[in-house]
C-alpha cells in the first residue's frame, strides 16, 4: 500500500506502485487540473509540487507527474492545482499575475505555468528575475509566445521580497500563495513517515530492474512499467548523500541533479555549476533525475555521464540484501569509464545497482560544453567535460602544465566516451595552442560519430573540436 | 469615444484557465465512459495481410477493439481519410485498431499486443520524387499569371533566381486532440477539439448518414489548435463508431505521438523564384513557383506563391503551382498558411535582389509599394505599411544598419539585420449571434464560433459591452456549440471581423426593439425619436441629444411587460468591400546575434509593426502577435518533421526531438500597431491578426542571418549544423 498527502487529503492506495501520479490525479481523483501534454516530460502541462520532510522541513519541488511512479509519491505532499487555488473564489498573487499579464491564452499549459511559478514563490532561491525565468524552464507554451508569462514571472520577483525570519513555505502561506492547510503538512508527513519507509528499503524480493527518478523508464515504456515489478531507489535515504572529505567526495547514487545545484560542496568546486547544469533538461526534470539513472541509461549523450567521467568517478554496484535485515551482501566498486561494454550494455549483472559514486577533489580546473538544437530543454547533440589538474595552477597568459587530464565526450560515439588517448596526451603537457591542436588530432582517432536527427557525421566531429577549444577559451582564455 | 473597445482588458476566461477549471475536450466527466487507444500502422504503404487481436482482446479490462473488419462504414463521400475502412494502408501512421478498454492504461498495454502482418508496397515519402499534379484552385480561384512573365524577366536588366525549401512541420498545439463520444438512441453527442463545431456535425452527421439535428458537438475550451481542429479529423468518427458498437460513451485522445499523423501538418514547400529588375530597384517580373508535397489520396493546396501579387507593383507576374503526391498523410492549413512559406521564399529573394541592386532592403520595399492593389486595380480599403514600415525601422534603429554583411559585431557574436514584410487578407464570412438581454440587466451571447486561444470570448464581450452599454461583467458568452447560431469556423483570422460584426449588428436590433418600447409609451421621453437619435449606454436607453434623457433597461422591458429582449441576428460582408481589396500588413525588423563557432544562432530582437485596422484590446492583441513571432522563430531556425524515407515515417515525433521555440530562445520582441480606420472592412473598422504576425518572421531572420554571415539560407530551419 502506498501513502501519501494529495493536497488537503491523506490517500492510502493499493494501486502498482509503477502507475504514474498523473493518471492517478486524472482518472483515479478527477482533479483534471493537471494537464497531458505529452507524457513524456517535455511540455510541463502535468507539473505538480512534490513536499518532502528533509531536515525536518517540507521542502517543495516540481515535477512532471507523468513521469512520476505513486512509489515515488509515498510519504510525501503532492500538490496539483487544485490543492492551490482559494477557496473563497480569489486569485493567488501567480495566478493574478498570469491573468493580468495576459499570460494565458488558449490556457493548456497555463496551470503548469502556475506551478512552476508557486514553487518559485515557495522555494528558499533569490526572488531574482534570472531566477523567475529559470523557474518555468521546464514549461512549453505554444500560444504567448512567453513574454506575457515572463512578465508575469518578474511581477513576483518585486513583491517576495526576501523575510529575514520566516522560512519560504510560511511566507508563502501568509501571503496567501499556498492555503493554510501547508501549515500541517509537516506534521502530517512526520507521522505518516513511518509506515511508508518500509517501502524504502531493498529488502523486498530481488528485484530485476531498478526505478529511480523514472525520466528514462517511463519515456522508453510507459506502458509496461505501470505493471513492473520494479524497486524504487529514489527515496532510499542511504543512496541520497552528498559527503566530503579531504581527498574525496562521495554521492549516493539517488542524488538528483538539483541537489547537485543546492550542494555546498559542488558550488565550491565547480564554480560555473549553475550555468552549466542549466543547460540539463529542465527544473522539474532535474529536480527527478538521478545520477545512476543517468549512469545506467547509458545514453551516448547522457550530460551527467561526461561529467562524472571527466571526473573520472568511480562508481560502487551492490546487489540487494537476500534477507530482510541483512546488510547489503555484496558490493564492488568499478571505474564509470569501464563501465560502459557497448550500445546499451553495461559490466553489471541485472541485480547489481548502482549504490555510490566518488571522485577525487585534485582538480584546479572543470569545464562542461553543450550544443543542442534548441537553447535548453533538449538533449545534446555532442557535449564533453574535461578536468584538468595543472601546476603551478593556471591562470590566464601564465605558463603551466598539466599534471592530470580527464575528457569525456558525448553524441560521437555508440557509448559516453571517456577519450583515453586525448587525456593520457594531455598529462605532462604545457597548455598551449600547439597542446590543443595536436589533441584535436588524437580526440578524432578515438571517436566515431554517427549521422542521425541530432547532426551529421562530420558536422559532430566539428562541434566536438569547437567545444574543445571551448574548455580552453573557457578556462585560460587560450584560443586556437 | 468608446468605452471598453481599445481598452485594454484581461482575458474574462483568465480565472477558469489559471485555477485548471477550463475543461477541454476530453475533461468532461462522463459516467461510464470507456477509453479508446488507436494503433497505428508501421508501413507507409501497402496493406493489412492479417491482423490478430486475439491476444490483446485476451487482456483485462478490454472490451472491444474495432479494427477495418469490423468498424462501420463511413457513409461520406468526402476523399479526406477516414480511419478502419479498408485493408489498404496510404500512409505511415495510419490507425489499424482502435482498442477500447475500461481504462486507458489498459487500452495502450493490449494495443501493443496486437500482431501485423503487411504485404509492403513501395513508398514515396521524398516530395522531390513524388509524381506531381497540378494544384487545386484555392478559396480565391486559381490566379491567372500577369503580363508576361517570362518575356519581361528576360528582358530585365538585373535577374535574381533562387530555390527555397520549408520542411513539414506540425501544429504541436499544447493540448493533444480528444474527443468523448456518446449516443442517446439514434443521436450522436461529442466533446471534440474544434475550431469550428459546425463542421464536425456535418462530417459526422454525413459518416454516419444521419440528419444533422441529430449530431451535437461542443468544444467549449480549446488549447490552442493554428489550423490543426479546422478540418474534422479522424478520431471523432471511429470514437463515435467504437460508442455506438459498445453502446457506451468512448473517450479517445491522441499521444502526442499521434498528433504528427493524425491532424494534418504544414505541408513541405519546394519554391523557386525568379524577379527581373531594373538598376534602379523597379520591380519587372516575378516568376514564383512552388510545389507543396499533399497525400496520395487528397489534394491539400494552399497557394503558397500567391503571397505576393497584392503586395508590390510589378506588371509581370506568374504563380505555377503543383502538388506533389506522397505516401504521407494529408496537410492541412497551419497558422498563416501558404503565406508565411511564400513569404519566406518573395521575401528572402527581395533581399537577394537588394544585395544585388545595392539598395538598403527597406528602401527597396517602398520603391515597389503598391498603392493600389497590382492585381485588379482596385483601391485598397485601408493600406498604412507604409506607416508600418517607417515606424518599425524607427524603433528597431534600422538607419544605423551598414548594408554590408559580416560589418557588425558584438564582440564573438556577428550582428545581422534583417527585415522582411507580411500581409495577410481581411476576410470575413457570414456568422449569426443570439443576443438576450434581461430585466436585471444581465445579457447572455451564443454563437457557434470557438476560441483556441486568441481571447474571443473576451473581444466578443467587449463588443457585445461597447454597444449595449453594460459592464462586459454582466455579459454572458457561450461558444463552441452546435446547439448556438452559426458562425464560421475560427481561421483565416476572420473571427472578430464575422462574429464580432454580428454582436454589433445584434446590439443594434435590441436598441431598435427597446426603442420601438419607449415610443408606444404614453407620454414617451423619446417621441419622434429615430434609430440614431438614441444610444445605449451606462446600462441606459437615452438620446444623444440629452443625455439625461433616458430609461434604464430594466424600467422600458418592464414597461412592455416582458423579462426579455432577445435577438437573433446574422451579419453579412458589406457589399461595398467588393470595390476594395482589403489586407492587413505589417513591417517586421529582426536582429540575430550568431557565433559561427558553434553555430549558434539568437534571435536577439524583433520589432514588428502591424496594420491591422482598429485594435479592439491591446492587452490581448500583443500577446498574440508576440506568439506568432515566436512561431516564426521556430519555422526559421528550430521547428522540422524528419522522415526517414527508407520506411517512409516521421521520426520527430515528440516535444523532445520536435522543437518548438522555448522560453530561453526568446529574447526582445516588441509589437507596435499602427491603427487604420476602415469604414469598409466592417463596421467594426477590424482586420485579423492571428496570422499575420507571423508571415514575415521566418524570411526576416534568414535576411537577418545573411546579414550577420554573408551566408544565404535557403532551406529552413537554419540550424547550428547547417551553418558551421
Ligand atoms: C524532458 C527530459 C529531458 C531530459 N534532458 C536530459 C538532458 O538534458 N541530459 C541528460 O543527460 N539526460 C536528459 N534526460 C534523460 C534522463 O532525465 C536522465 O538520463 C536521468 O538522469 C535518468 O535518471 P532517472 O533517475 O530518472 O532514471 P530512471 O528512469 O529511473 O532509470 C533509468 C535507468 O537506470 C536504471 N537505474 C536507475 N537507478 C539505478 C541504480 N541506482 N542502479 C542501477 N540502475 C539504476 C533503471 O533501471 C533504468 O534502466 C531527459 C529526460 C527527459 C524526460
Ligand atoms: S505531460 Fe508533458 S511533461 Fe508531463
Ligand atoms: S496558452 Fe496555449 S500553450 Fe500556453
Amino acid at each position: 500500500m502506498i501513502r501519501f498527502i494529495l493536497n488537503n487529503q491523506t490517500i492510502e492506495t493499493e494501486l502498482p506502485k509503477g502507475f504514474t501520479v498523473l493518471d492517478f490525479v486524472r482518472y483515479r481523483k478527477n482533479l483534471k487540473g493537471t494537464k497531458i501534454g505529452c507524457r513524456e516530460g517535455d511540455c510541463g502541462a502535468c507539473t505538480v509540487l512534490v513536499g518532502e520532510l528533509i531536515d525536518k522541513k517540507v521542502k517543495y519541488r516540481t515535477q512532471t507527474s507523468c513521469l512520476m511512479p505513486l512509489a515515488n509519491a509515498a510519504g510525501k505532499h503532492i500538490v496539483t492545482i487544485e490543492g492551490i487555488n482559494k477557496e473563497n473564489g480569489e486569485l493567488t498573487e501567480v495566478q493574478q499575475a498570469l491573468v493580468d499579464e495576459s499570460g494565458t491564452q488558449c490556457g493548456f499549459c497555463t496551470v503548469g505555468f502556475v506551478m512552476s511559478l508557486t514553487n518559485f514563490c515557495l522555494d528558499e532561491t533569490p526572488k531574482t528575475n534570472e531566477m523567475a525565468v529559470s523557474a518555468i524552464d521546464g514549461n512549453i507554451c505554444r500560444c504567448t509566445g512567453y513574454k506575457s508569462i515572463e512578465r508575469a514571472a518578474m511581477k513576483l520577483c518585486d513583491k517576495s521580497e526576501p523575510s529575514a525570519v520566516a522560512d519560504g513555505l510560511s511566507c508563502a502561506i501568509e501571503k496567501e500563495i499556498v492555503p493554510e492547510y501547508f501549515k500541517d503538512i509537516n506534521f502530517r508527513l512526520k507521522v505518516m513517515s513511518e509506515p511508508a519507509a518500509l517501502n524504502r528499503s531493498l529488502q523486498q524480493t530481488v528485484p530485476t530492474r531498478f526505478v529511480s527518478g523514472g525520466t528514462d523508464l517511463y519515456v522508453q515504456r510507459p506502458e509496461v512499467m505501470v505493471h513492473a515489478e520494479a524497486e524504487s531507489l529514489f527515496d532510499n535515504t542511504e543512496l541520497r548523500f552528498i559527503k566530503e572529505s579531504d581527498d574525496f567526495v562521495e554521492l549516493g547514487a539517488s542524488v538528483v541533479v538539483t541537489d547537485l545545484l543546492e550542494s555546498e560542496v559542488f558550488n565550491r568546486l565547480f564554480p560555473n555549476l549553475y550555468k552549466h547544469l542549466k543547460l540539463v533538461s529542465s527544473t522539474p526534470i532535474r529536480n527527478m533525475a538521478t545520477l545512476a539513472g543517468n549512469f545506467v541509461n547509458a545514453s551516448p549523450i547522457g550530460d551527467m555521464t561526461a561529467w562524472f567521467l571527466a571526473l573520472n568517478a568511480q562508481i560502487e554496484l551492490s546487489k540487494p540484501p537476500a534477507s530482510a535485515d541483512g546488510r547489503t551482501a555484496q558490493t564492488r566498486n568499478i571505474a564509470l569509464k569501464d563501465f560502459y561494454l557497448g550500445y546499451k550494455q553495461l559490466a553489471k549483472s541485472d541485480d547489481e545497482f548502482i549504490s555510490k559514486i566518488r571522485f577525487r577533489k585534485n582538480f584546479t580546473n572543470f569545464n562542461f560544453e553543450k550544443v543542442c538544437k534548441r537553447t535548453y530543454l533538449d538533449i545534446a547533440s555532442v557535449n564533453t567535460a574535461i578536468s584538468l589538474r595543472s601546476e603551478p595552477p593556471a591562470s590566464a597568459g601564465g605558463s603551466s602544465v598539466i599534471t592530470k587530464a580527464h575528457v569525456s565526450a558525448g553524441g560521437v560515439a555508440p557509448i559516453p566516451l571517456y577519450l583515453r588517448k586525448t587525456s593520457e596526451f594531455l598529462r605532462g603537457r604545457e597548455i598551449s595552442q600547439e597542446t590543443i591542436a595536436e589533441a584535436h588530432e588524437i580526440i578524432q582517432t578515438e571517436i566515431a560519430p554517427i549521422s542521425d536527427v541530432r547532426g551529421a557525421e562530420n558536422y559532430k566531429r566539428l562541434l566536438l573540436r569547437q567545444l574543445f577549444t571551448a574548455h580552453f577559451v573557457e578556462l585560460f582564455n587560450i584560443k586556437p | 469615444m468608446a468605452k471598453y473597445i481599445g481598452k485594454e482588458m484581461s482575458r474574462v476566461d483568465g480565472f477558469a484557465k489559471v485555477t485548471g477549471q477550463a475543461k477541454y475536450a476530453s475533461e468532461y466527466k462522463i459516467p461510464n465512459v470507456a477509453y479508446g487507444y488507436i494503433a497505428q500502422s508501421e508501413i507507409a504503404k501497402g496493406s493489412i495481410k492479417s491482423i490478430d487481436t486475439s491476444e490483446a482482446e485476451k487482456q483485462s479490462g478490454v472490451l472491444k477493439i474495432l479494427t477495418h473488419l469490423n468498424c462501420p462504414k463511413t457513409k461520406s463521400k468526402d476523399e479526406a481519410f477516414a480511419a478502419l475502412q479498408s485493408d489498404k494502408i496510404v500512409f505511415s501512421g495510419q490507425p489499424i485498431a482502435l482498442v477500447i478498454a475500461e481504462t486507458f492504461e489498459q487500452a495502450r498495454f493490449a494495443a501493443r499486443l496486437i500482431k501485423t502482418e503487411y504485404l509492403k508496397a513501395e513508398h514515396v515519402t521524398e516530395a522531390e520524387k513524388a509524381p506531381t499534379v497540378e494544384a487545386p484552385a484555392g478559396f480565391f480561384g486559381k490566379p491567372k499569371p500577369r503580363g508576361d512573365a517570362n518575356t519581361a524577366f528576360e528582358k530585365s536588366e538585373v535577374k535574381i533566381e533562387a530555390e527555397y525549401t520549408i520542411p513539414i512541420e506540425h501544429h504541436n498545439a499544447m493540448e493533444p486532440h480528444a474527443a468523448i463520444a456518446m449516443w442517446d438512441g439514434g443521436k450522436l453527442m461529442v466533446f471534440d477539439k474544434s475550431q469550428g463545431v459546425g463542421t464536425v456535425q456535418g462530417h459526422l452527421a454525413e459518416s454516419f448518414g444521419i440528419p444533422k439535428e441529430n449530431v451535437s458537438v461542443s468544444s467549449e475550451f480549446v488549447g490552442g489548435a493554428f489550423g490543426s481542429a479546422l478540418n474534422p479529423n479522424y478520431y471523432s468518427f471511429i470514437a463515435a463508431c467504437a460508442a455506438r458498437e459498445i453502446n457506451r460513451p468512448v473517450k479517445l485522445n491522441y499521444t502526442r505521438r499521434q498528433m504528427f499523423t493524425g491532424n494534418g501538418y504544414r505541408p513541405y514547400t519546394w519554391q523557386k523564384v525568379r524577379i527581373g529588375a531594373s538598376r534602379d530597384g523597379k520591380l519587372q517580373s516575378i516568376i514564383h513557383e512552388a510545389v507543396g508535397n499533399t497525400s496520395s489520396f487528397e489534394n491539400f493546396g494552399e497557394n503558397p506563391n500567391s503571397f505576393g501579387r497584392t503586395l508590390y507593383k510589378c506588371e509581370n507576374y506568374d504563380t505555377p503551382y503543383r502538388l506533389a503526391k506522397t505516401d504521407l498523410p494529408t496537410p492541412t492549413w497551419m497558422r498563416a498558411p501558404g503565406a508565411v512559406s511564400g513569404a519566406f521564399a518573395l521575401e528572402s529573394a527581395l533581399d537577394e535582389l537588394a544585395y544585388e541592386l545595392n539598395i538598403d532592403p527597406l528602401e527597396l520595399r517602398m520603391i515597389n509599394y503598391a498603392e493600389t492593389d497590382p492585381e485588379t486595380g482596385k483601391p485598397f480599403s485601408s493600406k498604412a505599411l507604409m506607416e508600418c514600415f517607417k515606424t518599425g525601422a524607427k524603433k528597431f534603429g534600422w538607419e544605423k544598419r551598414k548594408m554590408e554583411p559580416r560589418s557588425m559585431r558584438d564582440g564573438r557574436w556577428l550582428v545581422g539585420w534583417g527585415t522582411a514584410t507580411g500581409l495577410w487578407g481581411a476576410y470575413q464570412a457570414p456568422a449569426t449571434m443570439k443576443m438576450t438581454v434581461r430585466k436585471d440587466g444581465s445579457v447572455y451571447i451564443g454563437s457557434a464560433t470557438a476560441d483556441i486561444g486568441p481571447g474571443t470570448y473576451t473581444v466578443i464581450t467587449m463588443i457585445a459591452a461597447e454597444y449595449l452599454g453594460i459592464e462586459p461583467d454582466k455579459i454572458k458568452f457561450e461558444l463552441g456549440d452546435t446547439k448556438l447560431p452559426n458562425a464560421p469556423m475560427q481561421g483565416g483570422s476572420l473571427t472578430v471581423a464575422s462574429v464580432g460584426t454580428a454582436a454589433h449588428g445584434a446590439a443594434g436590433q435590441i436598441k431598435q426593439k427597446l426603442l420601438e418600447i419607449v415610443l408606444k409609451m404614453k407620454n414617451s421621453p423619446m417621441a419622434d425619436a429615430k434609430i440614431d437619435d438614441v444610444e445605449l449606454a451606462d446600462g441606459v436607453l437615452r438620446t444623444k441629444k440629452d443625455k439625461g434623457n433616458s430609461l434604464t433597461i430594466g424600467q422600458i422591458l418592464q414597461e412592455g411587460g416582458l423579462d426579455e429582449v432577445s435577438v437573433t441576428h446574422t451579419s453579412m460582408p458589406g457589399k461595398e468591400r467588393g470595390q476594395y481589396t482589403t489586407q492587413a500588413h505589417g513591417a517586421q525588423f529582426v536582429e540575430v546575434k550568431v557565433d559561427e563557432e558553434l553555430g549558434i544562432i539568437k534571435v536577439t530582437r524583433v520589432m514588428e509593426a502591424t496594420a491591422c485596422g482598429r485594435i479592439m484590446n491591446p492587452k490581448t492583441s500583443h500577446s498574440q502577435e508576440m506568439g506568432g513571432v515566436v512561431g516564426g522563430i521556430g519555422m526559421a531556425l528550430t521547428e522540422i518533421t524528419e522522415i526517414d524515407h527508407r520506411y517512409g515515417r516521421m521520426t520527430t515525433t515528440d516535444l523532445a526531438s520536435y522543437h518548438v521555440p522555448s522560453h530561453a530562445d526568446i529574447h526582445e520582441i516588441e509589437t507596435e500597431f499602427v491603427e487604420e480606420i476602415d469604414t469598409v472592412v466592417n463596421p467594426l473598422g477590424v482586420k485579423g491578426m492571428g496570422e499575420l504576425c507571423l508571415v514575415g518572421i521566418p524570411a526576416a531572420i534568414a535576411n537577418a542571418v545573411f546579414h550577420a554571415t554573408g551566408k544565404r539560407f535557403r532551406d529552413l530551419p537554419i540550424t547550428p549544423d547547417k551553418l558551421i
